[in-house]
């Protein structure tokens, strides 16, 4: 299921992809839609590939740390 | 209409609950935000009601546009939340929750600095409140570290204010800019309530800790009593354009890290008071209107979102991402109301977000800001990503893992139902909202162009998802932030200085040892007051009060005091 909803997003985005020349430069259509890719993955990525090893902690962090 | 601090009405709500018999409390509930809201309305634009307090000439009512927007969305988010909990609540936490709404009530209509303070210190006590009758002994826990930011923070802005009374001999609110030592402490002080990073992390440590229908209370007022300070006293600052991005990307991040919903959601608001701050900084009427309607749109779509997720945490029993899963078939509704609200909040065309937050991102375009417009953008692309993606995939959708659910009263369910079809005809039809703004509203949001940008960034963001959804899978984790600083930091240094000084076995001797068991004797009357409080109405969190662990109290009446002792030092 989950391919025909991308294939379905995909060209919903192109559908619309009309060039507006205002604001953050619009370097090609679709400009948007690029975005809205690199930035999930780019928010994913540093989220779960950076930040999780940095500061994610078992639940009962503070508990075990009163605990000691 | 009287020039009656609206404020005054939820107090005597509040008394009306001690003097009626339980049977009508729902009614006072109900019947309270209903009267503020006519009041609201009624109040003439320019209506002021002066007064003397210990020989200071005081407004207590300063009414106009701006503090018109917020006192009808206070007195709409009131009737909602108060609808959703009728079925919920206890006497105890009702009262607290109309006093704590009252006072922000009188925060939007303050007329200067000293009536404000009063306000702002009343709503953060009741909310404390509001949070410890969650029941529970976390709730107990994270509504004193709430109580105790919250004092700290208005500790620093009683500081501000006299100081700039010493220095101006002017109590009046009015914009303000940052040239003097007084206006940086009352910016810090508006800081603490707005959640500004890194002062906000008080907010996901304690809203998820107040009962189902305590969190959706919460969700409207303090936040956004922080975003109309903001806008009152410091419009066009730069440094909020920055402190407003950072903090729009910062709480989306997080929100991707999160696990249990009302945690989840607690930092999409940091998220959305960021593209109020950032608006309330770049400082054009299109901005402000912008931070105004945003905050408007927030407060109702939040509550339903929040309504959703309490909704989920009845009737299941837990609200945690990972032990959740295809629930859309046991909760139909539930999912549909809680979609409206995340197409909402995601900014979805025809949804309130769309026409309310387009209007601060236009804003940053028409400055020539590009960087805060791409920055905004890509918050809007986490918040559609950790909302409507993650929460909905993992919680209705994805593994089904059996979980039983309970029916939820039809109470709960009509007040989604009246927030779902607000958010719809804000979205539809935007031209009564535009007209609560503080400013003529100059905006189209349905043009080619805006449709067109945010369909595309919403879809691909959606791809985006799916291509990495295992990655982005929850896990059962608790996620560090700035509170570390007075949750773990203390301990870990008690920990090493045990190991210094004290011999295994032995309690650690001195002042120290001596705080602790005075602070622990001093939490037995907070235990009794919980137990008073507390809401018996959630399956997964008993009613149990367990006594708050010292080492907290002391550390948070060691920040309390430096406050005093920097006040002491700067008069």
């Amino acid at each position: 299921m989950s391919r025909a909803w991308i294939a379905a997003l995909v060209l919903l985005a192109i559908a619309v992809a009309v060039d507006v020349a205002r604001g953050v430069p619009y370097l090609f259509p679709g400009f948007w839609a690029a975005f809205g890719l690199a930035g999930a993955a780019l928010l994913i990525g540093l989220a779960k590939g950076v930040l999780k090893g940095l500061i994610q902690r078992p639940e009962d962090h503070y508990e075990a740390l009163r605990r000691d | 209409m009287i020039e009656l601090p609206t404020a005054v009405i939820f107090f005597v709500g509040a008394a009306l609950l001690g003097l009626l018999p339980q049977r009508a409390h729902g009614a006072v509930m109900l019947g309270v935000p209903l009267v503020a809201l006519a009041h609201v309305a009624t109040l003439e634009v320019g209506a002021t009601l002066p007064a003397t307090f210990f020989g200071f000439d005081v407004e207590v009512v300063r009414a106009d546009a701006l503090s018109r927007a917020f006192g009808v969305v206070f007195a709409m988010a009131a009737f909602l939340a108060g609808l959703y909990g009728l079925r919920l609540m206890r006497t105890g936490e009702r009262a607290a929750v109309l006093v704590y709404i009252g006072s922000a009530m009188g925060v939007v209509y303050a007329g200067d600095l000293l009536t404000l303070f009063a306000f702002w210190e009343i709503k953060a006590i009741t909310s404390a409140l509001v949070i410890v009758a969650g029941g529970t002994r976390w709730s107990a826990q994270a509504g004193l570290r709430y109580l105790y930011v919250h004092v700290a923070g208005g500790t620093v802005l009683l500081a501000g204010v006299l100081v700039h009374l010493g220095t101006t001999g002017s109590l009046a609110f009015e914009a303000m800019t940052l040239d003097s030592v007084a206006t940086w402490l009352i910016l810090i002080g508006f800081a603490v309530g707005a959640a500004i990073p890194p002062l906000h992390a008080w907010i996901a440590d304690a809203y998820p800790q107040a009962s189902v229908a305590g969190t959706v209370f919460l969700s409207a007022f303090t936040t956004k009593a922080g975003v109309y300070v903001l806008a009152r006293g410091f419009p066009g600052v730069e440094l909020l354009v920055w402190l407003g991005v950072i903090m729009a990307l910062y709480g989306v991040v997080f929100a991707v890290l999160e696990n249990e919903i009302r945690r989840l959601l607690s930092y999409h608001i940091v998220s959305q008071v960021g593209f109020m701050v950032a608006a309330v900084g770049l400082g054009t009427e299109l901005a402000l209107n912008g931070a105004v309607a945003h905050a408007f749109a927030h407060i109702i779509y939040k509550g339903l979102l929040l309504m959703g997720a309490g909704a989920v945490l009845y009737a299941a029993g837990t609200s945690r991402l990972t032990e959740l899963g295809g629930l859309a078939r046991r909760q139909p509704w539930v999912l549909v109301l809680f979609l409206i609200g995340a197409f909402s909040i995601s900014g979805v065309p025809l949804f309130s977000g769309f026409v309310s937050k387009e209007m601060s991102i236009e804003a940053a375009a028409l400055l020539d800001r590009d960087v805060v417009e791409a920055g905004l953008k890509l918050a809007s692309v986490g918040t559609f990503l950790s909302i409507t993606m993650k929460v909905t995939w993992f919680a209705w959708f994805g593994t089904d893992r059996g979980v039983a659910v309970r029916p939820v009263p039809a109470s709960m369910l009509a007040a989604m139902g009246l927030a779902a079809a607000i958010n719809i005809g804000i979205g539809l039809y935007p031209a009564p909202f535009y007209d609560l703004m503080p400013f003529a509203v100059d905006f189209a949001p349905y043009t080619v162009g805006q449709v067109s940008t945010v369909v595309q960034l919403l879809a691909l963001t959606a791809v985006g998802f799916w291509l990495l959804v295992d990655v982005a899978a929850p896990k059962r984790a608790l996620t560090l932030d700035t509170d570390w600083v007075y949750r773990g930091l203390p301990a870990v240094l008690a920990r090493r200085r045990a190991r210094v000084a004290v011999p295994a076995g032995e309690p650690a001797p001195g002042p120290v040892a001596g705080l602790r068991h005075a602070a622990s004797r001093g939490l037995a009357p907070l235990a009794a007051l919980q137990q008073r409080l507390a809401v018996p109405s959630d399956p997964a969190r008993p009613n149990r009060a367990d006594v708050v662990p010292s080492w907290e109290l002391g550390s948070i009446v060691l920040v309390v005091a430096v406050a005093l002792l920097g006040i002491g030092i700067l008069l």
